[in-house]
């Protein structure tokens, strides 16, 4: 048993980190677009959307490099001359005062040319994906489509780069492409790029396609990934689902700490998803007859075995509820991670010197022609071929 | 590991001769992983204090991956593979000889296939996995997969199951309720003792599609596996999904085993995607894939109903959150002419169902991750309240990770009163990229229950990846 003391340290520090964590998450500002597809941003600007286009400015007037703009790694923001259309930046530099306001403070705030040589530095790194802005302002896309009204804007941020549902207004797989290497880089091996250095590339919430891979989706995801297998394998290889469906090392994100100590219960609520990476006949029986769990060990080994069941008696002899009958008819994907089928055929064969129960299901008979003649060698283990045939089997 | 030099020569020589006839657009990829892990757990059931150390491991695992794409320039033709060779130095000399199913040392080939795709057709050669509604599966052989424009296509595949026993095989996929081999019941003489289980079990299978019509996809499969010329697994399949997106989605699917002539597996999902909330329901009849080589694939045993609700909030900011309300139903199928019958639902008996729930959040923000998991479940196997906390720090641009895991769980085993506690256990992870291509992680794991007491587990990994 736990000393106390240590209990109350882990008990204590597990607090303080939950505390930690809940704290620094509330306390976190919004952001809801993937970094890994548009990096986090620095922008010591000051700007006004919606003052110029009450002015009488278009997207146009500051972004006209965009319309020939092939490739996400442009950047088209105005630089010093598309100001000066307006601004007498000049004439700002020197102090004097011009209508519109030009001096350096204006658009870079905080910055004294006669403090520092250049304004603080703009950190825009480009966003991960394919894009050109040429083809879709040939295709007639508005600018308001893909980033929104800017009537109301300010400062333009990440914020005002689209998401993945807002593409899909039109890339909807008829007016325009709705493969995900559309837009998204893809690896040599034409899948997805998924690890960029600014974040991991993963299906958000309210993604388009259904596909959010959201807390615990290690646990959930069978239903997508069986019937829509396709859809993984565009960021996937196979060796990223044999990590975990064959892998030797224990899924951390899967299996909490002490999972070997703990897993029976939890194996007996979910022993169908413990299937799925492993077989029960190898993996789990294995382990259980060197541990000594598994009654069928080798006989060097049963020295080791240890009950687990309940009372023999109630388990084996008495007809009663708790008898492993119940237990097996509901479960016996637990019973085959622990007995190998002579465990069940000392009581259950026909050619069983101990005892012949029957386990069959109601009705089996009629249906055992037909089983025979698929295969007969489970029959065979527990029956004689004349038996089989007496029995109306042949 | 003696037969191990010839397929690794050869290995090296298709290397050779891919890199040989390399086009300038040809890419080829090397991904290695080292794992090397050290524990043991000691009894907790009373073993002899002469005798306590139950599962001691030392074992190391060596992945490699050889792959390429794009073989001739212009055509999506690629070669992917990866290779585990591995060997646990704890295990005693003489216990794996004597248990089926453990060993001391292997190597298996995971996958390894050539694949060419063009326009709607996909070929793929070799050894690869399958997966459909009914099983996941591995097998040596051709799939070849066809899907026109109107959205109507087929797929056809056959090969060879990979089992446990083959060389460099792997028993993840093989059918279940057998042994991987019964050399060990034959030696001694058991009755029943089955020389065909190693026997090389072809398959076949076959599916018509319908692909991504308005939303709508379908497919209706078949799938039969021969065992020593006996038919060890026939089924088929029926799948169907809906989904433009965000609003309604749904899957569903059934796989009927044409040997018993009842369903097997059946699962269906409605989901309802928006963009600050998503909710899905999902039933599910799931039954173990059993070999018809074993006996147990004619008892009388019955599969289990499950039902799951889940609300997934996402607020706009880096936080999420999710509620989950689970429920089982652990159907029977006795014998009315069996003495037990009566007893099935009788005082004492275990329950037929479980339910439970569990609630969590998730948190990302720039370099920083953390989520928080609450379950509980009670029911048929026992009680069982799980909390999990856990965070991470990426520093320098993923070159180095810290992590941290801290979990608590009580539990009550309804079949073993003495699993039955308070266990805690912590657990750091670090990692470290050396280069751009390697990265070196080091684990440690610290327990303390009831039942060990306190054990410590470590694990180191290594990872290369590289293109050339």
């Amino acid at each position: 048993m736990l000393p106390r003391q240590n209990r109350h340290v882990l008990l204590a520090l597990a607090a303080l980190a939950l505390c930690a964590g809940a704290g620094v998450a509330w306390a976190a500002t919004a952001r809801e677009r993937s970094l890994a597809v548009y990096p986090q941003q620095h922008v010591p600007l000051r700007f006004d959307h919606a003052q110029h286009l009450a002015a009488g400015a278009d997207c146009a007037t500051c972004h006209d490099a965009a319309r020939k703009s092939q490739s996400a790694r442009d950047l088209n923001l105005p630089g010093h001359e598309e100001c000066e259309t307006c601004h007498d930046i000049e004439a700002g530099r020197q102090g004097k005062p011009t209508d519109p306001p030009s001096n350096c403070n204006t658009c870079h705030p905080g910055f004294d040319p006669t403090v520092r040589k250049e304004p603080a530095k703009l950190n825009m790194p480009a966003a991960n994906l394919k894009f050109s802005h040429q083809l879709h302002v040939d295709k007639k896309a508005e600018c308001s489509v893909c980033h929104g009204e800017m009537t109301d804007v300010k400062l333009a941020t990440r914020n005002q780069l689209p998401k993945m549902a807002t593409c899909f207004k039109c890339h909807d797989g008829n007016v325009a492409s709705n493969t995900c290497a559309t837009c998204h880089p893809t690896e040599p091996s034409g899948r997805i790029r998924i690890a960029f250095d600014s974040g991991l590339l993963r299906p958000m919430q309210g993604n388009p396609l259904g596909l959010d891979h959201g807390p615990r989706y290690e646990f959930n995801h069978a239903a997508r990934a069986t019937s829509d297998r396709l859809t993984c394998m565009q960021c996937h290889s196979e060796s990223y689902c044999q990590t975990c469906h064959d892998g030797m090392q224990k899924p951390l994100s899967i299996h909490p700490n002490d999972y070997i100590t703990l897993h029976p219960v939890q194996a007996r609520a979910g022993t169908p998803r413990c299937k799925s990476c492993h077989r029960a006949q190898s993996f789990c029986a294995a382990c259980h007859e060197r541990v000594g769990v598994g009654m069928d060990a080798d006989r060097t080994l049963r020295a080791r075995n240890q009950k687990v069941h309940p009372d023999y008696a109630a388990w084996v002899e008495i007809l009663g509820p708790q008898h492993h009958g119940i237990a097996a008819s509901r479960d016996l994907g637990s019973c085959i991670s622990c007995h190998r089928e002579e465990s069940c055929m000392s009581c259950h064969s026909e050619l069983s010197p101990r005892r012949q129960i029957n386990p069959h299901p109601a009705g089996f008979a009629q249906s055992c022609k037909k089983l025979a003649s698929a295969n007969d060698r489970a029959c065979l283990k527990c029956h004689s071929s004349d038996s089989l045939a007496a029995k109306g089997c042949r | 590991m003696e037969d191990l030099g010839r397929p690794l020569g050869a290995l090296c020589v298709l290397g050779t001769s891919l890199g040989g006839a390399a086009s300038h657009a040809s890419a080829f990829q090397i991904e290695a992983r080292t794992e090397a892990q050290a524990y043991q757990i000691r009894a907790w059931r009373g073993s002899t204090p002469d005798d306590p150390v139950l599962l001691p491991r030392r074992r190391i695992v060596q992945y490699l991956g050889l792959n390429a794409f794009e073989l001739a320039t212009g055509q999506d033709l690629g070669f992917e593979s990866n290779l585990r060779i591995w060997a646990d130095f704890g295990l005693p000399k003489g216990d794996a000889a004597r248990v089926d199913g453990l060993k001391s040392e292997d190597a298996e080939l995971l996958h390894a296939f050539v694949r060419y795709a063009n326009g709607g057709f996909e070929g793929r050669l070799g050894r690869q996995l399958y997966s459909d509604v009914g099983d996941l599966i591995a097998f040596d052989g051709l799939r070849v997969r066809y899907v026109s424009r109107l959205g109507l296509g087929a797929e056809l595949y056959g090969g060879r199951w990979v089992k446990g026993p083959a060389t460099f095989g792997s028993s993840a996929y093989q059918p279940d309720g057998t042994g991987e081999c019964d050399s060990r019941r034959l030696d001694a003489g058991v009755a029943g003792a089955d020389p065909s289980l190693d026997a090389m079990e072809p398959v076949v299978g076959a599916r018509l599609l319908l692909e991504g019509v308005k939303g709508f996809s379908a497919s209706a499969g078949y799938r039969k596996a021969l065992s020593d010329g006996k038919t060890d697994i026939e089924r088929a399949t029926v799948e169907a999904r809906y989904g433009q997106g965000l609003g309604l989605n749904v899957l569903a699917g059934l796989d009927y085993d044409l040997l018993l002539a009842k369903p097997a597996q059946a699962r269906a999902q409605v989901r309802w995607d928006a963009t600050r909330v998503a909710v899905s329901v999902e039933a599910m009849r799931l039954s173990p894939v059993l070999s018809a080589d074993s006996i147990w694939y004619y008892f009388a045993w019955a599969p289990r109903d499950e039902a799951r609700v889940r609300v997934d909030v996402f607020p706009v900011g880096p936080l999420r959150f999710y509620v989950q309300g689970l429920g089982s139903k652990y159907n029977e199928n006795v014998n009315p002419e069996m003495g037990i019958a009566a007893q099935v639902d009788a005082e004492g008996a275990p329950k037929s169902t479980n339910v439970g729930g569990s609630a969590g959040g998730a948190y990302r923000s720039g370099a920083f991750r953390s989520s928080l998991d609450v379950t509980y479940q009670t029911g048929y196997g026992g009680d069982q309240l799980w909390a999990d906390l856990t965070g991470g720090y990426t520093f320098d641009r993923e070159r180095f990770t810290l992590d941290a895991r801290l979990s608590f769980a009580n539990v009550t085993d309804s079949f073993n009163p003495r699993l039955t506690g308070n266990f805690y256990g912590a657990q750091v992870w670090a990692s470290r990229a050396l280069t751009r291509a390697a990265r070196l992680s080091l684990v440690v794991e610290q327990n303390i229950n009831p039942f060990t007491d306190s054990d410590t587990k470590g694990f180191l990994l290594f990872d290369l990846k590289a293109s050339l």
